[in-house]
């Protein structure tokens, strides 16, 4: 610096003069006039004030990794109330945070990525993520819940009914009690599932807990053959959320199995239009079908085909899935790769009767027994797979055999499909004309 | 330098990338897309009537022998909140325990039970149809009644009193023009001299809860608002006689009672029987003794363990008791503001939260003051320490309460019992960093949460709780003040006024924004291309400084060399 | 040189087979029909920008989007009374999605008359398509008309739904219907407060004390009250906020710090790093901010990370050259200068330098360097090699191309509330702030430097090693910039 007196006298100059302008020019200009906020205070559900407090909560603190966990926690709550796929990856991201700012000794944060596992049917890593969170808190009921959850699906039925137990012991509530009738009716005990169910509606606060409830009675009624039981408790669930997409698709098969083939059309519509899921899109397809749109049947068949496409794409994998569309699309020998590779990777009852109704198709009666009995000794109050173990004894010749399971399906739930059902009359009037 | 290829340097370049491919590609999960769905079911659905959220046990002031028992539960009541409100649980039991000997055991419990009276039916979702006037108005759609049992020592439980009313929730002056009313007929008073009362009533906590923030990176810079102002609770509250409380019935020479809350719901067995039913034992879902146990003391890992578990097992689980001994609050404030962390173990904090302050467990803080260890009538050898709140029937009424209770020398006020004008967040801040066994508050901490005072006062008589709020709570605090930690359990949270929701609505929250060129006046426009302008002028200024200056330095200069000579 | 070349082109490879996954899904779900409509009230009309932006299934399941679709589905009341719109243009694309599907993107530009008088009441609506899941957007602005009461953006949150802001923190947007007034005036009122801007641009994760400067500085920004003092008080922090925000991890210091201390750099290069970087930093944050405010659509998260981008290969480009100068220098057998000696030098030329060489330039002496100059010199003459000039404006520009996300939301802020002098002078403020952290931080490595030279023996052999060593991890921060960007943008 040559001239170190000038160089200052510079710099303060023009530092006067900088907060100078500053202060003159901002005082000048004013803003425009604020408008008012509309502020409508609409009773919206606890989930959604949950997830909203939790988003402002963390715009001011980003260190609090529970609160980080419990968001994840509520969008994935969220996502499968909505059925709206974009909150996956935001549940992931949360998760992801929370564990970023904590990564050990952070059971929530498990719990909320084996919720999320779940929801994507990665039924290993959730029970794997279940069961490292208990090991930091063996008191968390949540956790119980997402191994619940894990082990059913993977067939490990000893291991979900313990799950339910602890969860039932350590925190009773709905979804303790949502999980122990599910546990019981995959043990055949309809009734006993029906009462916790109803225990469970009365415990529901939110309208989409309180649809879940009547819902699952709606299919509880109807598995056990009562279609007017059924419509009443999808109607009154309509009436809390009707929004609420399941409740949708059982009204559709009420409708369906009294004949009125339009309504179930109209409704399965709906559904297929929000929630364009490869299952969803069959059964419109099969609705359709018995209405006699045949084209259009097709149509949502490789629509189906498209959903299911895209899923693989995202680098999902249902086997189960992949082996029901290729049935419906009367392509036994895929249908029978698929199955047994889900197999392979979890016994579930319902895995062993679309691997034994694959082989049937593909005309492997003989193998195909053994795994539609094993579905049958696992859901014995099931009058699906009733049904298709009597098609397999009957396509081996035992008659009698098959007579009895028909009787069984008369008995379980003669509306168990709108398709076979009638298929099940027939069979049966025939079998006792002719024994 | 050598330039010859380092084979191995490479190998482990390409090991090193392939592993950073592979592993991107295997983290792919199915992101974007929902399978099939099976059967999924709620998870964290709320269940807000269990969260207990205070407790308070002090002597009457205005009924001398009398002890008041009072508990709170669903926090952050909206007093909007349509269109359920807030009801007790119906298939959940409430419950008071009281301990006098020490054992941890319960030796007299009190449990409310409830049932609807709902004449809504499936038409309509209103809780009411007309103008309240009183708790029989047929106008109102949705009520409460509750049963009260008792139980003293072990002794089965004997009811007091059934279908007794339950006081609404406050929904606003046009539909409930004379609330007092009904909050009067919720206030009952028993042939034994017991009063009772069940209902919503103002929360009398008064706290900022962003204190609690240390826990998350956050700092005590921000406080001095009552986090819970303008919400509602639902609370029960009871007034009994010393002697149905007290030990062998001598509150003189058995003075200390320990309490806490539970709330409880039956078990229900899939397992280990034939018919999978619901049994007669109970679960005990949530409990709560000290007030901020969770906050200062049991950290949030625990607080499922704490919930579930009765006080006689605290001393069994080693976790819970590290925490009181090895707190980590102070260590936080250490570390922000420098106030030294006082000694581990934290054998004082035992004596406030476990034992109660008395000089007959060993433990540093001189005094005799609240624990059942100095009820004459107790066996020593069967005491057992346990998180409750104690209170000593036999410190004189305060005739002018200091909030500080205690550490102010106020012996009437918390830790011993707690009375509604007890300021717990100073008091346990100041406890936490030694002030109950040092005998001198902290001056650093001295300001506390810097909130005082609940914003509605309480009322001199039984039950002492403020009638509710009505009308929103003021959402212009703005979005900072949300509460507390969330964790999935957590009910029911305040929504401002600003709530996005996915209802057909329009989305509250204002989103400024800038406009686009076209939108604005000519001023805007101007003002862009200013801003505009001087940016590129900034960037030619530089780019001909620079340029001048190389130009300069061209020149050949007999410049002899200084370490200064710019070399462009 | 080989082996970063190597590393360099693994890590390349990596970068760009990284899969940015699900890399053609939808954003918001395969089954997703986006909505957006954009008003723009005008005194006697009302247009609108109609866009649906439909996922893969829904592309398959329904028939194409149509503008007769769209305008039915959007209702505009004035007054009461529905407007009957004219479709004044339209265009339906279609782009590749995942699983070999396509999705499609409709926009219409619809035009409908209108009356506002002296006041009007409009109410919006959009049902399209009201049976599917996605995005529901709405935008109100005025032109040439005041819109009061109006809980509408000015502004597209996500770009015409082009970019959907992956924020955690907020939730898919649900705005389906809104209500406001208009009357006859000067633009829309925008709403004041926090300015998470439209383009969005976040402030930087700062906590404590500087977030709650940052906070304030936006309050003031769009506050009310505005009285010298506290004028005063905001260019002052901004001063401060600009400093500290240069004392943060970002800006080249790292680069500048290897480049001075391994190449002998003298005060006035630090200075004049300091000195560019500000300049570059400041200009840069007027043109974006310029950029943003008049070019609807613009999605400045977009254009930050393509700015990092470009930032980090320039800093990858300037290690490059060091690298080569130093490695060529390096090569070079020793040979000594005569004096008077009168020649150029062609690059390639190569020899060593002792440390401790100096060189004077006689009257006549011409040199011409090239970039990664070479030369040789005799006793008693030494020739300090400071970076040279291209690495200077290289660095300082790479440092300062990436404007600083707050200085930016101040601008912006400002602009929207008029008061746009006043928020250039905080980012002039805030710059000099910048400039001031960055001269300090440049001067004091090259006295630490200048101190250490020629004390410590390995000092001496780190000098000899130093401008590869540094080039190289010029050359790697460089890369790291530039594949952070390259993340954030996939």
């Amino acid at each position: 610096m040559r001239h170190p007196l000038r160089t200052v006298v510079t710099v303060s100059a023009a530092a006067l003069v900088l907060l100078a302008t500053g202060a003159v020019f901002g005082l000048r200009e004013a803003p425009g006039p604020e408008p008012s906020t509309v502020a409508v205070q609409t009773p919206t559900d606890r989930l959604a004030e949950t997830v909203s407090r939790a988003q402002a909560r963390l715009r001011t603190l980003p260190g609090d990794y529970q609160t980080w966990a419990g968001l994840g926690l509520a969008y994935v709550e969220q996502a499968r109330v909505s059925a709206d796929p974009s909150l996956y990856p935001k549940a992931e991201g949360a998760l992801r945070r929370s564990l970023k700012v904590r990564a050990t000794d952070n059971p929530t944060a498990l719990v909320g990525l084996g919720a999320l596992a779940n929801a994507r049917h990665d039924f290993a890593a959730a029970r794997k993520l279940a069961t490292d969170a208990l090991r930091g808190n063996p008191y968390d009921a949540d956790a119980y819940g997402v191994l619940a959850d894990a082990a059913t699906q993977l067939g490990d039925a000893p291991a979900a009914t313990a799950a339910v137990q602890r969860m039932l012991d350590l925190h009773p509530g709905l979804a303790a009690y949502a999980r122990a009738s599910y546990d019981l009716e995959q043990h055949g005990r309809l009734a006993e599932a029906a009462d916790l169910m109803r225990h469970a509606l009365d415990a529901a606060v939110d309208p989409a807990d309180i649809a879940f409830c009547r819902t699952q009675l709606g299919d509880l009624a109807w598995f056990g053959g009562d279609l007017d039981g059924a419509s009443a408790q999808y109607t009154a669930g309509l009436a809390a959320d009707p929004r609420y997409q399941p409740l949708l698709r059982g009204r559709a098969r009420v409708a369906a199995a009294s004949g009125r083939i339009d309504a179930a059309i109209s409704d399965a519509a709906a559904v297929a239009a929000r929630t364009p899921t490869p299952d969803t899109l069959m059964e419109y397809a099969e609705f359709l079908r018995l209405g006699g749109r045949v084209d259009e049947a097709d149509r949502q068949l490789r629509l189906a085909d498209a959903a299911h496409r895209i899923f693989l794409a995202n680098g999902g994998r249902d086997d189960l899935t992949s082996a029901l569309l290729a049935l419906a699309e009367g392509d036994a020998p895929a249908a029978v790769a698929a199955a047994r590779s889900e197999w392979h990777r979890r016994p579930f009852a319902d895995v062993a009767d679309v691997l034994g109704r694959a082989l049937h198709a593909a005309g492997r009666d003989a193998e195909a027994l053994p795994y539609a009995g094993k579905a049958v000794a696992l859901g014995p109050r099931n009058a699906a797979y009733a049904f298709h173990l009597a098609m397999v004894s009957l396509s081996l010749g035992d008659r009698a055999g098959a007579r009895a399971g028909l009787e069984r399906v008369q008995t379980l739930n003669p509306h168990f499909s709108p398709t076979d059902g009638p298929t099940a009359t027939r069979a049966l009037s025939a079998l006792e004309a002719r024994p | 330098m050598t330039i010859q290829p380092n084979r191995r340097r490479r190998a482990v370049a390409a090991v090193a990338a392939a592993t950073v491919l592979v592993g991107s590609l295997a983290g792919l999960g199915p992101a974007a897309s929902v399978a099939s769905s099976h059967r999924e079911a709620p998870l964290i659905a709320s269940d807000p009537a269990a969260d207990n959220t205070d407790l308070y046990a002090f002597v009457s002031p205005d009924r001398p022998g009398y002890v008041n028992l009072i508990a709170n539960w669903i926090p952050f009541e909206e007093p909007n909140g349509g269109p359920n409100f807030y009801p007790f649980a119906t298939d959940a039991a409430y419950n008071i325990n009281v301990d006098s000997d020490g054992d941890a055991k319960a030796d007299a419990v009190f449990r409310w039970t409830f049932k609807n009276v709902d004449k809504r039916g499936t038409n309509t979702f209103l809780y009411n149809n007309g103008p309240v006037t009183s708790f029989d108005d047929e106008n109102l759609l949705f009520k409460q009644t509750y049963t009260l049992e008792s139980s003293f020592n072990g002794a089965p439980f004997k009811t007091r009193i059934s279908d007794a009313p339950v006081a609404p929730s406050r929904i606003g002056a046009a539909s409930m023009p004379d609330y007092q009313k009904l909050r009067d007929q919720a206030t009952v008073q028993l042939p034994g001299g017991w009063k009772l009362f069940a209902g919503q009533a103002d929360d009398p906590f008064f706290l900022d809860l962003r204190v609690f923030d240390l826990l998350y990176g956050g700092d005590l810079s921000e406080t001095g608002q009552d986090t819970l102002a303008g919400y509602n609770v639902n609370t029960l509250a009871l007034q009994v006689p010393f002697k149905d409380v007290a030990l062998g019935g001598d509150a003189k020479r058995n003075p200390v009672i320990g309490v806490w809350t539970t709330t409880e719901r039956n078990r229900y067995r899939v397992t280990g029987q034939s018919n999978p039913q619901l049994g007669n034992d109970r679960v005990q879902v949530s409990r709560l003794g000290n007030p901020l146990v969770n906050e200062v003391v049991v950290p949030a890992g625990l607080k499922d363990a704490f919930n579930s578990i009765s006080p006689d097992k605290d001393a069994g689980i080693p976790a819970v008791v590290k925490r009181v001994t090895n707190p980590e609050l102070p260590k936080l404030i250490e570390g922000i503001y420098g106030v030294p962390a006082p000694a581990t173990p934290r054998n004082d904090l035992v004596e406030i939260f476990l034992t109660g302050i008395t000089t007959k467990a060993g433990g540093p803080i001189k005094a005799d003051l609240n624990s059942q260890l100095n009820n004459k009538d107790v066996n020593a050898n069967r005491f057992r320490p346990s998180e409750m709140l104690r209170l000593n029937l036999g410190v004189p009424v305060a005739a002018t309460p200091n909030r500080l209770g205690v550490l102010g020398g106020d012996l009437q006020g918390f830790p011993n019992g707690r009375r509604l004008t007890d300021d717990v967040v100073d008091i346990s801040v100041q406890a936490v960093e030694g002030a109950a066994q040092s005998g001198k508050l902290v001056q650093a901490l001295a300001a506390g949460d810097k909130v005082d005072t609940n914003d509605n006062n309480f009322t001199g008589a039984f039950p002492y709780v403020a009638l509710p709020n009505q009308g929103a709570v003021n959402g212009g605090r703005g979005m900072a003040n949300a509460g507390a930690a969330i964790t999935p359990s957590d009910p029911a949270t305040p929504s401002d006024t600003a709530t996005p929701s996915d209802t057909a609505t329009p989305s509250d929250t204002p989103a400024p924004a800038l406009s686009p060129a076209s939108a604005n006046s000519s001023l805007g426009n101007s003002s862009a291309l200013l801003a505009g302008g001087l940016g590129a002028v900034a960037l030619l200024t530089m780019l001909t400084v620079w340029w001048l200056l190389r130009r300069r330095r061209r020149m050949p200069a007999a410049i002899p060399y200084n370490g200064d000579t710019i070399k462009f | 040189m080989r082996r970063l070349l190597v590393v360099a082109a693994f890590a390349a490879i990596g970068f760009v087979l990284l899969p940015t996954a699900p890399a053609a899904a939808h954003p918001l779900g395969n089954f997703s029909v986006n909505r957006y409509a954009g008003l723009t009230v005008s005194p006697d009309r009302i247009d609108a920008l109609a866009v649906a932006d439909v996922a893969e299934l829904p592309t398959l399941q329904d028939p194409p989007a149509s503008c007769t679709e769209a305008a039915d589905a959007l209702i505009v009341t004035v007054n009461g009374i529905a407007l009957r719109w004219t479709v004044a243009g339209s265009s339906l694309t279609f782009a590749s999605g995942a699983g070999g599907l396509r999705t499609s993107r409709l926009e219409c530009r619809l035009s409908a008359p209108a009356t506002i008088g002296r006041s009007a009441a409009i109410s919006v609506t959009n049902r399209f398509r009201d049976d599917r899941i996605g995005w529901r957007e709405l935008v109100a602005a005025g032109s040439g008309v005041r819109l009061s009461g109006s809980s509408l953006p000015t502004t597209s949150v996500s770009g015409e739904l082009r970019n959907y802001p992956k924020d955690l923190l907020a939730s898919p947007s649900d705005v389906r219907s809104a209500r406001f007034t208009a009357a006859p005036g000067d633009g829309s009122a925008p709403v004041s407060g926090s300015v998470v801007a439209a383009s969005g641009v976040r402030p930087l994760g700062l906590t404590g004390p500087l977030a709650g400067a940052e906070r304030w500085l936006d309050n003031v920004v769009g506050g009310q009250r505005l009285t010298p003092l506290v004028g005063l008080l905001a260019v002052l922090l901004a001063l401060v906020l600009g400093a500290a925000h240069a004392a943060l991890p970002g800006h080249g210091k790292t680069v500048m710090a290897a480049y001075l201390a391994g190449s002998r750099g003298r005060t006035r290069d630090a200075v004049a790093v300091g000195a560019t970087v500000t300049l570059t930093h400041t200009g840069g944050v007027l043109a974006l901010g310029l950029v943003l405010t008049t070019v609807a659509g613009v999605a400045g998260e977009a254009v930050l990370g393509w700015l990092g981008l470009v930032s980090g290969a320039l800093v990858a480009a300037v290690g490059v050259g060091a690298l080569g100068s130093a490695i060529r220098r390096r090569r070079l057998v020793r040979h000594r200068h005569e004096p008077g000696h009168g020649h150029t030098h062609e690059p390639g030329h190569r020899h060593t330098h002792e440390p401790g060489h100096r060189h004077t330039h006689e009257p006549g002496h011409r040199h011409s360097h090239g970039l990664g100059h070479g030369h040789t010199h005799g006793p008693g003459q030494g020739h300090d090699h400071g970076p040279g000039k291209w690495g200077i404006a290289g660095i300082g520009i790479a440092g300062g191309l990436v404007p600083s996300p707050s200085a930016l939301i101040v601008l912006l802020g400002a602009v929207a509330l008029g008061r746009t002098v006043f928020g250039v002078l905080l980012v002039l403020a805030y710059g000099l702030g910048m400039a001031a952290t960055l001269t300090a931080a440049g001067l004091l490595l090259v006295r630490l430097r200048n101190r250490l030279e020629g004390r410590l023996r390995f000092v001496a052999r780190w000098r000899a090693l130093a401008p590869q060593a540094t080039a190289a991890l010029i050359i790697l921060v460089g890369l790291g910039l530039a594949g952070r960007a390259l993340s954030a943008l996939a």
